[in-house]
C-alpha cells in the first residue's frame, strides 16, 4: 500500500520531470511582456526607473519611432534656430535616454493614460505624466518635469510598441520631457 | 348489402380506435405536469415520445401569485409573480406569466427594474407531432449614478415571437431493431432594443435525429441548421444584411462488447458565422460610449470534438475506464484580430479499480493527461503549449466496522511552453505532489474521532533568466485531530484542532526579492449544541487562531509576523410551534497583532454582531398556499463600516397563492 502510495507521490522520474531552468542574470532586467497597449508604460517604468536600462525602454519603441515637441518648447529661445528637434527618429531616442540615465543617479515618473482613440491595432492614449529627475552632479537636488502627451501605440506582430509621442500641453511651473530631451540633445 | 355495410362499419370502428385517445395510464400525470411552471412542453413531448394518451378534463385553469420581498444590507426590493397554466379540451396547453421586479441599492445609488410578459401556447396534433407558439416581451431596466452625479443607464429590451413544429417517435419491436426519430422546424423573430441600438432579427432552423438500436450496437445522428437575418439601427447609422448561419452535426455509437465492456465513439463538429454590431471597448462599449463605438463585425467559429472511450469490469472486483479526446475550438474576427483564437486539446483519462478478496481494501489509480494549443496569433506573443500530467492513488481499508484508513497520493506537472520565447519568456514548471491519511473511528455509538495528515510539495519554476529570480520551493504540513461527542440527547460536543506549516524556499535567494519563510497555524474549534428543553436550541461555538510568519535561515527563525484572533458566536433558538420561531446570535471578534518591534503597540481589532428575529413558515390547504416570513434587526460593531451598515434590518418573505 505504501509502495503504491509511494510511486504515485515520487512518480515515474521521466514522466514527471520539469525542465532545468536558467540561474537568473543580475545584468538584465525581467522583460516586460508587450501584450496589452498599456504595456508599454510599464516597460518604461521596469526600464527607466528601476532597471535604468534602455533593454524594455527599446523594446516598448516602435522602430518608427516619432518625437514631436510642444509648439511652447519648440519656439523656446533655447532650441530655435539649433534643430533640436529635427528628424527625431528611434535612435536620436534611444541616443537622448542613455544620456539621461548616464547622467541620473534616480529617476522616477508616473503616467496616467486615458485612451482617446481605441482601435484593433491602434490606441491613442492622452497621458499627463511627471518625471522625477535626481542627478549624479547634484544629489542633493531633484529636478522637475511634467506636462500631457499624446502617446501612438500600435500593435506590430504581437507586441505593441509606441510609434509617437506628441507633447500636447505645458504644466505650469514645469519643464516638459521633450525640453529635457531638446536639452539633452543638443550637449551630445 | 349487409356485407358492405358490416365492412364499412368495421373500417369506421377501426379508424375510431386508432385515432380515439386510450385511456390515461396515469389519471395523475397532467396534474402534476400542470403544476410544474415548464410543465407544458415536457407534456407536450411527453404525449408525442410516450405515445401516451391521457383524459383530458374539459377546462383546466390554474392561476398562481407569488410575491417575494427583501430587504439586505445592500438593497431592498419586491418581486410579483402571476402564473397561469390553462388545459384546453382539445388539448391546448397555454402559459401565461407575468413578472415585475425592482431593487433599490442602499449602499449605492442603483436601481434595478425588470419586467416580463411570456406567453406560450403548445398543442399537440397528433400523438407524435405537436406545434408551439410563444410570445414575450422582457424589459431591463438599470440605472446607477455615481458619486459625481454621473448617470448610467442600462437598458435591455426584448419582444419576440416564436413558432415551432416538433415530431418525436418511437418504432419499438421492430425486426431490425428499434428506432427512435424527431424532427422539428421552428422560426422566430426578435426586437432587442439597447440604449445604443436596436437588432431585429428573423431567425429560422431545422433540426433532427435518431438514434438506431440492434444487438449490442447503437448508433446516434443529429444535425441541424440555423440562419438568421438582422438589422442593427444606432442612432448614426443603419447596419443592414447582418445575420448568422450556423450548422452541426453530431454522431455516434456505442457497442457492448461483452455484458462488462462497452466501447463508445463521439463526433461533434459545428460551423458557425455570424455578421453583426459588435462594440468596441468591451461588451458595454456602446453602453457607456455610445452609437460611435458599434460598428460591424464577423465571426467565424468551427468546433469540433472526437471522443473515444471504454470501459470494462474484467472480474468482479477488478474494473477500468479509458477515454481520449480530440478538439478543436475556434474564433476568428474580420477587425478585432486581437480577440482571435483557436485552441486545440488532446487529453487522456483513465482509471482502474481494484477491491481485494478479503473486501476491506480498495484502491483506485486514476491517471490523466494532455496538451492544449493556445493560438492567438496574429495580435498577440502569449501564444502557448500548455501540457498537463497527473497521477492520483487512493487506498481505503477498513480494518473493523468502526475503523477506516483513508490514503490518498498524488502527482501533477504543469507546464507552459510560449511560441514566442523572446518576446514573452513565461516558460515555467510546476510539480505538485501530495500525500494524506485519515484514521476515522467510533469507539463508542456516540463518539466519532478522526485524525488527518498531509504532506504537499509544490516546486514553482520559471525557466528563463529573465524571470527564474523567484523560483521557489514550498512544503505544507498539516494535521487535523477531532471528534465528536453525542453525550446525550440535550448535549452534543465537537472539537477539532489543526496545525499547519508552511515552508518557502526560493532557490536563488541573492537575486530573489523575497526571504525563505515559515508560515505556521493553529487552529481550534468548540462547539457546544444544547437542547435544554424541547422548544430550545442554543449554540455556541469558539474559535482559536494562532498564527506567527517570518524569515528561517539556518534553522533559525526570525518572526515579523505574529497575531491570533478569537472568535465566539452564541446563539439561541426557540420553537414555540413548528412554523415559527424566534432566534438571536450574537458573534464577537477579537483580533491582535503583536507588535514585534521594540516599543511598538500592539494593534488590537474587535469586530461583533448581534442579530434578533423572528421567523414564520406557515402553509395551508392542499394546493401549495403559503407564507414564509424571515425578519431580523440586526447591530453591528466594526472600526472599518460605515453607519449604514452597523445597523439595519434583514428581512424577507414569500407568499404563494395557487386559486
Amino acid at each position: 500500500m505504501v509502495l503504491v502510495l509511494g510511486l504515485a507521490v515520487g512518480g515515474p522520474a521521466c514522466l514527471f520531470e520539469t525542465r532545468e531552468d536558467q540561474p537568473p542574470d543580475d545584468s538584465s532586467c525581467p522583460v516586460t511582456i508587450l501584450n496589452t497597449p498599456d504595456a508599454v508604460f510599464e516597460a518604461m517604468e521596469e526600464a527607466l526607473e528601476r532597471c535604468q536600462q534602455d533593454a524594455n525602454y527599446e523594446r516598448a519603441l516602435s522602430a518608427n519611432f516619432v518625437f514631436s515637441p510642444t509648439l511652447t518648447d519648440s519656439l523656446d529661445q533655447d532650441f530655435i534656430g539649433t534643430g533640436a528637434f529635427d528628424n527625431w527618429t528611434k535612435e536620436v531616442e534611444l541616443d537622448v535616454t542613455n544620456s539621461l540615465l548616464a547622467e541620473a543617479r534616480s529617476l522616477n515618473m508616473s503616467f496616467s493614460p486615458s485612451r482617446l482613440i481605441n482601435q484593433n491595432t491602434f490606441v491613442r492614449f492622452r497621458v499627463p505624466y511627471t518625471l522625477d529627475v535626481v542627478t549624479k552632479a547634484a544629489p542633493g537636488d531633484t529636478a522637475y518635469y511634467a506636462g500631457v502627451a499624446e502617446f501612438d501605440v500600435r500593435n506590430e506582430g504581437g507586441n505593441w510598441r509606441i510609434t509617437f509621442w506628441n507633447e500636447v500641453e505645458t504644466v505650469q511651473g514645469k519643464s516638459t520631457w521633450g525640453y529635457l530631451r531638446g536639452v539633452l540633445r543638443l550637449r551630445g | 348489402m349487409r356485407v358492405r355495410l358490416c365492412c364499412l362499419l368495421l373500417v369506421i370502428a377501426a379508424l375510431l380506435q386508432s385515432t380515439a385517445p386510450r385511456v390515461a395510464r396515469t389519471q395523475g400525470n397532467i396534474q402534476d405536469l400542470v403544476k410544474n411552471p415548464d410543465s407544458l412542453r415536457a407534456l407536450a413531448n411527453k404525449q408525442a415520445t410516450d405515445s401516451l394518451s391521457v383524459v383530458i378534463p374539459r377546462w383546466l385553469f390554474d392561476p398562481v401569485y407569488n410575491n417575494y420581498t427583501e430587504a439586505t444590507l445592500s438593497y431592498y426590493g419586491m418581486r410579483n409573480e402571476m402564473n397561469m397554466k390553462l388545459v384546453m379540451p382539445w388539448r391546448s396547453l397555454v402559459n401565461f406569466q407575468l413578472k415585475d421586479d425592482e431593487k433599490n441599492y442602499r449602499l449605492q445609488n442603483r436601481l434595478e427594474k425588470n419586467k416580463l410578459m411570456l406567453m406560450g401556447v403548445v398543442q399537440p396534433l397528433r400523438s407524435d407531432v405537436n406545434a408551439s407558439f410563444t410570445y414575450s416581451d422582457s424589459r431591463v431596466f438599470n440605472r446607477s449614478i455615481s458619486l459625481g452625479g454621473g448617470i448610467q443607464d442600462l437598458v435591455v429590451n426584448d419582444l419576440s415571437v416564436a413558432g415551432g413544429l416538433n415530431y418525436n417517435r418511437t418504432f419499438k419491436d421492430m425486426d431490425v431493431g428499434s428506432v427512435r426519430l424527431d424532427a422539428g422546424v421552428s422560426a422566430s423573430a426578435n426586437n432587442g432594443e439597447r440604449a445604443y441600438k436596436t437588432d431585429k432579427t428573423l431567425a429560422g432552423g431545422v433540426f433532427g435525429g435518431i438514434e438506431y438500436k440492434f444487438s449490442r450496437v447503437t448508433l446516434t445522428g443529429r444535425g441541424s441548421y440555423r440562419e438568421t437575418d438582422e438589422r442593427s439601427i444606432t442612432a448614426l447609422t443603419t447596419l443592414e444584411g447582418l445575420g448568422a448561419t450556423e450548422d452541426s452535426l453530431v454522431a455516434g455509437a456505442r457497442v457492448q462488447v461483452t455484458d462488462s465492456s462497452v466501447i463508445s465513439v463521439h463526433h461533434m463538429d459545428y460551423e458557425g458565422e455570424r455578421l453583426y454590431a459588435d462594440q468596441r471597448r468591451g461588451s458595454q462599449g456602446g453602453q457607456i460610449a455610445g452609437a460611435e463605438e458599434v460598428y460591424p463585425e464577423r465571426e467565424v467559429h468551427p468546433a469540433r470534438r472526437t471522443t473515444v472511450s471504454m470501459s470494462s469490469r474484467l472480474f468482479g472486483r477488478f474494473g477500468f475506464s479509458v477515454s481520449a479526446y480530440h478538439e478543436f475550438n475556434q474564433f476568428a474576427y474580420d477587425t478585432t484580430l486581437s480577440r482571435n483564437s483557436a485552441v486545440t486539446t488532446d487529453a487522456f483519462a483513465g482509471s482502474a479499480d481494484y477491491r481485494a478478496p478479503w473486501r476491506s481494501t480498495t484502491a483506485t489509480v486514476t491517471f490523466e493527461g494532455g496538451t492544449t494549443y493556445n493560438n492567438l496569433l496574429p495580435l498577440s506573443t502569449a501564444s502557448v503549449y500548455d501540457y498537463r500530467k497527473l497521477v492520483r492513488v487512493a487506498i481505503s481499508h477498513r480494518f473493523k466496522p468502526t475503523l477506516t484508513l483513508d490514503l490518498n497520493g498524488s502527482t501533477q506537472l504543469l507546464q507552459s511552453d510560449y511560441l514566442n520565447k523572446a518576446e514573452n519568456p513565461r516558460d515555467r514548471d510546476q510539480l505538485d505532489s501530495s500525500v494524506s491519511a485519515r484514521l476515522s473511528s467510533v469507539p463508542f455509538s456516540n463518539f466519532l474521532a478522526f485524525v488527518s495528515a498531509s504532506y504537499t510539495n509544490s516546486l514553482f519554476q520559471n525557466i528563463s533568466s529573465t524571470q527564474s529570480q523567484n523560483n521557489r520551493t514550498r512544503e505544507l504540513y498539516e494535521l487535523r485531530p477531532g471528534f465528536s461527542y453525542f453525550v446525550n440527547q440535550y448535549l452534543t460536543i465537537a472539537q477539532t484542532y489543526g496545525i499547519s506549516i508552511d515552508y518557502t524556499q526560493y532557490k536563488y535567494l541573492a537575486a530573489s526579492s523575497q526571504d525563505d519563510y515559515l508560515d505556521r497555524n493553529f487552529t481550534f474549534n468548540n462547539e457546544f449544541k444544547v437542547k435544554p428543553m424541547q422548544k430550545v436550541d442554543l449554540r455556541f461555538l469558539y474559535t482559536l487562531l494562532v498564527h506567527d510568519k517570518g524569515s528561517y535561515f539556518s534553522d533559525v527563525l526570525e518572526i515579523d509576523q505574529r497575531d491570533n484572533r478569537q472568535e465566539t458566536i452564541l446563539a439561541v433558538d426557540y420553537r414555540p410551534k413548528d412554523e415559527f420561531r424566534f432566534f438571536g446570535e450574537n458573534t464577537y471578534s477579537r483580533r491582535v497583532e503583536e507588535g514585534i518591534e521594540e516599543g511598538e503597540d500592539d494593534a488590537i481589532t474587535t469586530t461583533g454582531s448581534i442579530r434578533v428575529g423572528v421567523e414564520c413558515n406557515y402553509a395551508w390547504g392542499d394546493k401549495g398556499r403559503k407564507l414564509n416570513v424571515y425578519c431580523a434587526r440586526v447591530k453591528r460593531f466594526n472600526p472599518s463600516s460605515t453607519e449604514l451598515e452597523k445597523n439595519f434590518w434583514d428581512a424577507r418573505s414569500e407568499f404563494s397563492f395557487p386559486f
